[in-house]
């Protein structure tokens, strides 16, 4: 054990908790799962999902159809890692990363007064709002868990022999 | 510094994820054009020709001041009666159901790859299209309209005040779907 994980452990309960080789499993394999979720109908659908994109007024009309693409796939992928624990910590990087553009492309629809299609898990019509914003800061914290904590516990990554 | 291996990390993976996302799209039976050539009406405002000139379109107090291209609800109750234009109402299907505008045509913003079959039998590219929503904060008629135009519609129109400032004027409403 590093003496990283044994200063973790030496504090009180509820980080021994959050830190513990359990939790930030159950946290990856939630997240991945998720990520996994909300990709496939925008893979599937990319029309679709470019529409959503262009709703938030953000990037130039002209890019839209390339970054929904890029973005789907994105998550597909790194969910699909942060699932199997292929290169965890990078994965949930990547995970955490699009959630805060997430998030700031939310937040700047409440700040101009927008309410449009979410388009975070396809079809399912949610739209824009602070709850979603809250909704993803919780998702980026546990993201930012296993980016700070992780240690391979049952993953691929340690099966292939990958130390933590 | 393990921190920031990681996020590099994150951001490697986001960038083969795009290589991947490209190199699928071209064996696609159907590839999505990756940049779209954007069409100079879809970046303006529609053009807007006053079907009401006698006084009665303009706002009363209180009423939101309609962004140039934008037409009151008076112009579209006299375009709708006229049958000159084709109401299209982009919210979702429940909301449809509950009451919209005579005759309009439902094309839910968030399916609209879904319905465009529907686009196609109800709307010819050259009409004149009227999309609405819930209301003036709702912005799912701007989409749809933006939408509209890069499919190549050259005269679409909105009316912000959309279903809520129509009910609550009076007008006429129906309930239920319509055959599309």
């Amino acid at each position: 054990m590093t003496t990283e994980t044994q200063t973790i452990r030496s504090s009180n309960p509820v980080t021994v908790l959050l830190t513990s080789n359990g939790f930030l499993f159950m946290l990856r394999i939630f997240l991945g799962a998720m990520f996994i979720y909300s990709s496939l109908h925008k893979v599937t659908n990319p029309e679709q999902f470019a529409i959503a994109v262009r709703g938030y007024k953000i990037l130039p009309v002209s890019v839209t159809n390339l970054f929904a693409l890029s973005l789907a796939w994105s998550e597909l992928i790194a969910g699909i890692m942060l699932l199997l624990g292929i290169m965890t910590r990078k994965a949930a990087a990547a995970v955490l990363l699009m959630l805060v553009m997430f998030t700031a492309a939310l937040l700047t629809t409440i700040v101009r007064g927008m309410v449009v299609d979410c388009g975070c898990f396809g079809e399912d019509g949610s739209s824009t709002g602070f709850t979603l914003v809250i909704r993803n800061l919780f998702l980026s914290a546990g993201a930012l868990m296993i980016v700070v904590f992780d240690r391979n516990f049952w993953s691929l990554s340690r099966a292939f022999g990958k130390r933590p | 510094m393990r921190f920031v291996r990681d996020l590099v990390g994150g951001v490697a993976i986001i960038v083969a994820s795009s290589i991947v996302a490209v190199a699928q799209n071209a064996v696609r039976g159907n590839p999505v054009t990756l940049i779209l050539n954007v069409p100079t009406s879809s970046t303006a405002p529609a053009p807007s020709e006053p079907a009401v000139q006698d006084g009665d379109a303009s706002p009363s107090p209180g009423e939101h001041a309609p962004h140039p291209g934008d037409l009151t609800k008076e112009q579209v109750k006299e375009m709708m009666e006229s049958g000159t234009i084709i109401i299209v109402d982009a919210r979702s299907e429940h909301e449809y159901e509950d009451g919209h505008i005579p005759g309009a045509v439902n094309i839910p913003y968030e399916k609209l790859v879904e319905y465009s079959q529907t686009l196609n039998n109800n709307v010819p590219l050259d009409a004149t299209v009227v999309c609405y929503c819930r209301s003036v904060t709702c912005d799912l008629s701007d989409n749809l309209a933006q939408e509209l135009r890069l499919m190549g519609y050259e005269n679409v129109l909105l009316y912000r005040g959309g279903w809520d400032e129509w009910s609550e004027a009076g007008y006429p409403g129906e309930t239920g779907r319509r055959e599309q």
